[in-house]
């Protein structure tokens, strides 16, 4: 089986842009998801946080990540989303082009794509003056 | 029917003319969509081992419906 995607990965190049935060602060899924390059991301941080204006997957890090559950083999924070946010399923879900590999719906399931849209990730970059 | 924002990204492919002028471009797009600092405080989220930039992932809520 091919790598599962985390659906909250950092812009960086080979990540897949699969979504966009609109005005009203939730998430419009693309039909394809985009590749980023080096070009985007250089760009992107020029700006305000990518992250906090896209929405980026890559390949599960698994155990290189923080919020791996090594007991459960699964992701501990897609748990933590679905918790906070509280939401029902919906009966049918909106079209998202990452899903079939997703870990937090391979995981929770339609629970996930409930919360999924109104997450986004922030990065706050330490200050790093040499 | 194709959603605002994939209207939006096909324009500037088309516009565009090379992947690297895309990519210029799509990284500039910004739709102002704003996250409440407070939530994104509430989750932290992707904390890779080892890694300059610590990620915390935010929850956006409207504000009209917070559950508190």
């Amino acid at each position: 089986m091919s790598s599962l995607l985390c659906p909250s990965s950092i812009a960086k190049p080979g990540a897949a842009l699969f979504g966009v935060q609109t005005a009203a602060g939730q998430i419009e899924y693309l039909e394809q998801p985009i590749i980023v390059d080096q070009t985007f991301v250089d760009k992107a941080r020029q700006g305000r946080a990518p992250e906090e204006r896209f929405r980026f997957a890559s390949n599960c890090a698994k155990s290189g990540c923080g919020h791996w559950d090594s007991g459960q083999s699964g992701c501990s924070l897609v748990g933590k989303v679905v918790d906070a946010m509280n939401r029902k399923a919906a009966e049918t879900l909106g079209a998202c082009a990452i899903r079939t590999n997703c870990r937090w719906y391979h995981q929770e399931g339609a629970l996930a794509c409930a919360s999924c849209d109104e997450v986004v990730r922030n990065v706050r970059i330490q200050a790093t003056t040499v | 029917m194709k959603n605002q924002v994939t209207t939006k990204i096909d324009a500037l492919k088309n516009q565009a003319t090379s992947q690297e002028e895309f990519m210029n471009q799509l990284a500039q797009l910004d739709e102002q969509g704003q996250a409440n600092p407070e939530l994104l405080d509430q989750v932290n989220g992707g904390v890779s081992v080892n890694q300059m930039p610590f990620p915390v992932l935010g929850l956006w809520l409207d504000p009209q419906n917070l559950p508190f």
